[in-house]
């Protein structure tokens, strides 16, 4: 089953800057992907389109089955309870404590407060902040702000998880977990797209690999057991 | 159950906004409540103009002045023109005693001199109030000549000329104020709107992450169109205690100085206009956080 779907793609920001060329390509659910290439070579712009953030200039998007292109604006914050999103500059609440950023995507999805509690705890446990709850973004270290942005990406388990440089503010061992995470989202079902630049991160952990160059994708293949 | 759920989203996010972000909130209700303050001033005084025009209007009064040989006959048949007159509304008869102590009471330095006079000059008099259709200057002349054959009187006497010209001064005052007032509520609701702008821009960041979250419109605008509609009324009942507090001291400085008229005359908002000075601010509040949002909502997207 198709997840995500490219057609011809492109993305030309202001100044005629091409950020995506003419890419078209398939993702299947339950694939572990990562985009990869040089600095602007268009990962986090392939994110972005994915998420909606962006609309292409050129060419059409599916994703979960869904054009975006032709998606209606009220429809846009439903669809994107679908996908989880690790933001490269993490993108939390400041004035928010680590609880209460994780848990408002539950408290917007509708759930009681009894689960929104469970699940926080148990995903806040899994990434090692249980015991940062009450404490606020700019008390944490930037590794910390990372965990917590990538806790609330995979709170309410979602369909897609895309991650623009997870693990760039982390150590190697750290960076190992956060991916083990990941996987282990991903054997649950969920369609993992991960952009990085760091390639013996890409090596150890394994999975499909597209490659972006300039804005086109230049390669594309499966690592399995540190082999092309 | 969802909408009780983004119901209370909505008030406990407000609510936590609001105690989180004290600074913020304190300075935001300031410059409104003295915005709002600018504004209740302003309702105050046209009210107190045009509460003084009313009354001053009612107390137009006729009055005429019996000659000391007057008889009981004479005046007799005066009462029974003021009784059978359809302009009339009310009368009084004012006895010379009556008039003199009325006068001294008004003028107390001329004990001194009336005391040493052998006889009260002051003349018995009918202060008749005129019905408020017939508060005209024709109307009163017309009035004034029914007594044209009675007999016993020195003089009529009425200040509808002087309350005229005073009403006139008053209206080009009146009119003045409503361009000034005019001017500085465009000021303050202008104020107020950028201050809210303000608030909301500084919290650009905020409303992006919700919105990439998948948040909906409502739970994104709702927390603050409610803490605008809050801010908006505290504001309001402060203006209101703080314009109370003034017309508490003036009063208090007012009656120091011994001027027992102008006691009378300085009224405070009326309920209705305290009403609208709070709604004014609710509505400010929630219009201003409402466009605000809803603005960078359009502009993220």
């Amino acid at each position: 089953m198709e997840m995500i779907k490219f057609f011809n793609v492109a993305k030309v920001y202001e100044g005629n800057n091409l950020a995506i060329d003419n890419a078209t390509l398939s993702i299947e659910k339950g694939d572990f992907c990562f985009v990869t290439g040089p600095s602007g070579a268009g990962k986090s712009t392939f994110l972005k389109l994915i998420l909606r953030q962006e609309l292409p200039t050129k060419g059409q998007i599916l994703v979960l089955g869904r054009n975006l292109s032709k998606l209606p604006m009220a429809q846009i914050p439903d669809f994107r309870r679908n996908i989880g999103f690790v933001f490269q500059d993490f993108k939390l609440l400041n004035r928010k404590t680590i609880y209460e950023n994780v848990a408002i995507v539950l408290q917007i999805l509708g759930t009681s407060f009894r689960e929104q509690r469970l699940h926080v705890f148990e995903i806040l446990r899994k990434v090692g902040l249980q015991h940062k709850l009450k404490s606020f973004p700019p008390m944490l270290s930037g590794g910390e702000q990372q965990r917590v942005a990538i806790a609330r990406a995979l709170i309410n388990k979602p369909a897609i998880l895309l991650a623009d440089e997870p693990t760039g503010n982390l150590d190697p061992d750290l960076s190992l977990e956060i991916m083990e995470i990941f996987k282990s989202i991903n054997r649950q079902g969920t369609t993992a797209v991960i952009a990085t630049h760091d390639k013996e991160l890409i090596r150890l952990i394994g999975g499909r690999i597209i490659c972006l160059d300039r804005g086109q994708i230049v390669d594309d293949y499966t690592i399995v057991g540190g082999k092309k | 159950m969802h909408y009780l759920n983004i119901i209370y989203f909505i008030v406990r996010e407000s609510v936590i906004y609001i105690w989180r972000n004290k600074t913020i909130t304190f300075l935001s209700i300031a410059v409104t409540s003295f915005s709002l303050f600018v504004i209740a001033f302003f309702l105050a005084t046209v009210e107190n103009i045009n509460v003084f025009i009313e009354r001053v209007t009612q107390e137009i009064s006729v009055n005429i002045f019996l000659a000391d040989t007057v008889t009981p006959v004479q005046r007799q048949y005066i009462e029974k023109l003021l009784k059978s007159s359809d302009y009339v509304h009310s009368y009084e008869y004012i006895a010379k005693d009556k008039a003199l102590n009325d006068f001294l009471r008004a003028m107390p330095n001329f004990e001194s001199i009336v005391a040493n006079l052998k006889e009260n000059p002051i003349p018995s008099s009918y202060r008749v109030i005129l019905k408020e259709k017939y508060n005209s200057e024709n109307a009163i002349k017309n009035f004034i000549k029914i007594f044209v054959e009675a007999e016993g009187i020195e003089e009529i006497q009425y200040d509808r000329q002087w309350f005229e010209k005073l009403i006139s001064f008053i209206n080009i005052i009146k009119f003045g104020a409503i361009i000034i007032g005019a001017v500085l509520v465009f000021t303050a609701l202008f104020t107020i709107a950028n201050v809210i702008r303000l608030v909301v821009y500084g919290r650009k960041d905020e409303i992006e992450i919700l919105r990439l979250v998948g948040a909906s419109s409502y739970y994104i605008k709702g927390p603050f169109i409610l803490e605008g509609v809050l801010q908006g009324m505290t504001a309001g009942v402060i203006s209101l205690l703080a314009l109370y507090g003034a017309y508490k001291i003036l009063m208090h400085y007012i009656i120091a100085s011994q001027a027992a008229g102008a006691v009378q005359l300085l009224v405070f908002l009326s309920s209705d206009m305290q009403i609208s000075v709070v709604l004014t601010g609710v509505l400010i509040g929630f219009i201003g956080s409402f466009f605000s949002v809803s603005h960078l909502l359009v502009e993220q997207q």
